[in-house]
């Protein structure tokens, strides 16, 4: 009889608990490629962001100044995300540009200007603003796994637990019998 | 050994040295009667505390003999004064014997017997007396009990008493004691019950009694027993070779009066022999022709066998039993043989059946032997068809081959001679020689086929066993077990094996062959699968078969008290118990089972260790059982490999939260941004 299909964690989507295929030789230690579909996904962010920042270029420098300095993190995330859905972007860039918000408006409706845009960065306040809720994102990105796996592994021992004591207990009625 | 009241319904202790039948009749064992023993069966006193002051004694017969139940109940039925008969019957506890023994209680005859019962020098009757006196009363008499189709079989002298002690009305004595006609000297018995052993000799018929009748009258006429001088086999060769009543009255001298009657009786051809109607007539003094028997076939050369020249059938067949069975194995198949019988014996009807016996298969687990000794009796059978079933060193009739088997078991003999005879088919053939075509051949056929069919069923309550239960149906109970304890009913069964579990006679299974074979005969609500399950190879399984048994003998016949029994059944519970596979409900019962022993009864213990019930749900349990084993270990191999699988799925799970909740976290900020600065 073949194993059972194996059931899926939670909300994960289906085909994410696949077995990894081991890496093929040669390549042990080395970042795994990323697929062609997540490759194309991660293109047409960087056109699209490229493409805003020029219109921004165009029309607001000041604001594109600010968004250049401050996505910073995000543009960090854009190259080191090798996740087929680009995870660590969509985590880190929405805080990141969520941060940058506020300066944006502010640079909008009071002085938009370049020297404006220098004095808000020469503030340490900004810097934390902007760049503590992008660390926020990056640590979310890797901390979230790690809760999940440990509540996930604390229920599987639950389980585990339970079903050996009921066995045990079984055995012990019905003796080695009820193993057959 | 002590009367076990209590274990022996419908018997009590006596006062003083005797033992109490039935309520009824105190036995004195310390007051024996000399004078009404039977040969086997010695006599004793016994009180009827009914009526004080009347006459009867007690026959205490020998555990070794099996009795006549059967006359025992024609008699009680008959109720005729001119036989001894039973008043009341069964076994008591016989202390000087330490064991049980059947009782026989009879009215004691106000005359003494005829003779002594060793005597064969008596005073000489006179022919008047002795018609009147013996004759006409006993003739009387077998036709009381020829209407209950009730041979007597021991018309003798010692064996005769008087109804009034002026010995002028003679009755006849004892006839249950002993197989029909054990203690008949040969001189008595006709030619065919002369060539068997004297305890199969089988009930036969009236003739024989007639047949008796007139050797009484010779032997009474002359008051010395006829051919006395000469030894059995010389009485029976000049019988075979002269005809009964030349060989027994010899040199006599019989009155004219008589000479009629004694030719009438002696006749040897039972056909040709006087019946009760002839002997009636004549006695009413209508004179009678002797009926005219076919003539015996005489070769005019005899053939010779060790120098005896045998002209007749009967007599060759006397001389080639006498021969050992492969010497006389060698003679039939001679061309000798085949010349004398074909040619200058001439008898067409032996020849055909001499045919039949060579032609009929003989298989023999003793081997060629064997099947010598079959074809030689197969052939004696030929040669003289109304003979016994002569085989090997035994020689019965056919309704005598139950009391061979009894006979045997009882003393411990071979039982492979009167098994042997079963299955070689021996009475099936003796009844085919008797060339009639009477439905009792065709019955007495079928029984024995019936009897060789339980013969070779080796399960429990068939076997050689059963045939012996079936042949014998008084026959008492002959388990090693409670044989001593003469269970002849079933109701004296479970009293007996109880008594036997308490003087530790059985340890193990209370059931043998023996007692399973005497509960099949007697007891036909008995399943056969029931009694198979005492020889099953799950110890379990055999306990609760032997447990149902008796329980229902328990139930049917009481006693309503086994406790040794149930002891036993306590003792050997623990695999019964063992077989359920929940090891709590083995806890249970077993904690349940003292309280189910104390209440004493078979049925309550058999219901509880073979609970339907309680099985069923213990097999329920266990199915349901190792159904959630297999679904724990499905869930265990399901854990181990979501543990395999945890860091991907972790790993993947955890990205997408993180990617939420930043997005639910972005949307408050942009949300509460646009709201602290007034643009919603």
């Amino acid at each position: 009889m073949g194993r059972p299909p194996v059931p899926r964690i939670g909300a994960v989507k289906p085909g994410a608990g696949a077995k990894k295929k081991p890496a093929p030789a040669g390549t042990q230690g080395q970042r795994p490629k990323m697929p062609a579909a997540a490759k194309n996904g991660k293109n047409a962010t960087l056109v699209v962001a490229v493409l805003a920042m020029l219109v921004l270029a165009l029309f607001e420098r000041p604001i594109c100044l600010l968004l250049l300095l401050a996505l910073v993190p995000s543009m960090l995330a854009w190259l080191v995300d090798d996740t087929p859905g680009q995870s660590l972007i969509r985590t880190v860039a929405p805080l990141n540009l969520a941060s940058s918000l506020p300066f944006a408006i502010k640079l909008w409706h009071e002085h938009n200007s370049l020297d404006q845009v220098f004095v808000f960065m020469s503030a340490g306040a900004t810097w934390v603003a902007l760049y503590g809720a992008a660390t926020f994102g990056w640590m979310l990105y890797y901390l979230a796994p790690a809760v999940i796996s440990t509540v996930v592994q604390r229920r599987i021992e639950r389980l585990r637990d339970g079903a050996l004591d009921r066995q045990k207990a079984l055995k012990d009625e019905w003796g080695n019998e009820v193993e057959q | 050994m002590s009367v076990q009241p209590q274990a022996n319904p419908g018997m009590s202790a006596a006062s003083g040295a005797g033992v109490r039948l039935k309520d009824r009749f105190d036995i004195q064992y310390d007051k024996p009667l000399p004078g009404l023993r039977s040969p086997s069966a010695p006599a004793f006193v016994a009180d009827d505390i009914r009526t004080p002051g009347s006459r009867y004694f007690a026959l205490i017969c020998d555990p070794k003999m099996p009795p006549r139940m059967e006359a025992i109940r024609k008699l009680q039925l008959l109720k005729s004064a001119g036989v001894l008969t039973p008043v009341e019957v069964g076994a008591v506890d016989w202390a000087p014997a330490n064991r049980r023994m059947f009782a026989i209680v009879c009215e004691q005859p106000l005359g003494d017997r005829l003779a002594g019962p060793t005597d064969n020098a008596i005073d000489p009757w006179g022919e008047e007396a002795l018609v009147a006196h013996i004759v006409a009363p006993i003739v009387q008499t077998l036709l009381d009990l020829d209407r209950e189709m009730l041979p007597h079989r021991g018309i003798r002298p010692g064996n005769i008493f008087f109804r009034d002690a002026s010995r002028r009305v003679a009755m006849l004595g004892d006839c249950m004691t002993a197989p029909p006609g054990l203690y008949q000297s040969i001189v008595y018995e006709t030619i065919e019950g002369a060539l068997a052993q004297s305890h199969t000799r089988g009930a036969g018929s009236t003739a024989q009694d007639l047949y008796a009748l007139g050797v009484l009258v010779l032997h009474l006429l002359s008051g010395k027993l006829p051919c006395g001088g000469l030894t059995e086999e010389k009485i029976v060769e000049d019988k075979i070779k002269r005809g009964s009543f030349y060989a027994l009255v010899s040199e006599q001298r019989v009155p004219t009066g008589l000479s009629e009657l004694l030719r009438g009786l002696l006749v040897d051809e039972p056909q040709a022999r006087w019946r009760l109607g002839d002997i009636q007539m004549w006695l009413d003094g209508r004179r009678m022709t002797t009926k005219q028997a076919p003539p015996t076939i005489r070769a005019q050369r005899g053939f010779e066998i060790e120098g005896e020249a045998c002209e007749t059938a009967r007599h060759l067949a006397l001389v080639l039993d006498m021969q050992p069975p492969e010497a006389a194995g060698r003679i039939l198949r001679g061309q000798e043989f085949e010349t004398w019988i074909t040619r200058t014996l001439g008898d067409k009807q032996v020849v055909e059946a001499i045919n039949t016996a060579f032609s009929t298969r003989s298989e023999s687990a003793a081997g060629v032997s064997g099947q010598s000794a079959q074809l030689v009796s197969r052939v004696l059978m030929a040669l003289d068809p109304p003979a016994p079933i002569r085989f090997r060193d035994a020689a019965t009739a056919v309704d005598g081959i139950g009391a061979l088997l009894a006979v045997t078991m009882l003393n411990g003999g071979d039982l492979m001679l009167p098994s042997e005879i079963l299955s070689a088919r021996l009475p099936q053939f003796w009844c085919l020689r008797q060339g009639s075509a009477k439905g009792e051949d065709q019955a007495t056929i079928r029984f024995f086929d019936k009897m060789l069919r339980f013969q070779d069923d080796k399960r429990p309550g068939y076997g050689i066993e059963r045939v012996a239960y079936e042949m014998m149906p008084g026959l008492h109970c002959l388990s090693p077990f409670i044989e001593g304890r003469f269970v002849d009913q079933m109701k004296d069964m479970l009293p007996a094996i109880e008594f036997a579990v308490q003087a530790k006679t059985i340890d193990v299974s209370p059931v043998d062959r023996h007692i399973a074979a005497f509960i099949a005969v007697h007891e036909t609500e008995i399943d056969d699968g029931l009694l198979y399950t005492l020889i099953h190879a799950d110890p379990a399984t055999r306990v609760i078969g032997t447990l149902q048994l008796l329980a229902f003998l328990q139930e049917t016949y009481g006693p309503p008290m086994v406790p040794s029994l149930i002891q036993l059944f306590g003792v050997q519970a623990k695999p019964v118990i063992e077989r359920f596979k929940s090891r709590y409900t083995r806890e249970r019962m077993q904690a349940g089972l003292a309280a189910i022993l104390k209440e004493n009864s078979l049925r309550k213990l058999a219901d509880y260790l073979d609970s339907a019930d309680e099985q069923r749900k213990d097999a329920q349990r266990f199915q349901r059982a190792r159904l959630e084993y297999q679904q724990m270990t499905k869930q265990l191999e399901k854990a181990d490999q979501q543990t395999e699988d945890l860091n991907s799925t972790a790993k993947f799970a955890g990205h997408s939260v993180a990617v939420k909740i930043a997005s639910l976290i972005s949307s408050a900020i942009v949300a509460v941004t646009l709201f602290a600065m007034g643009i919603i």
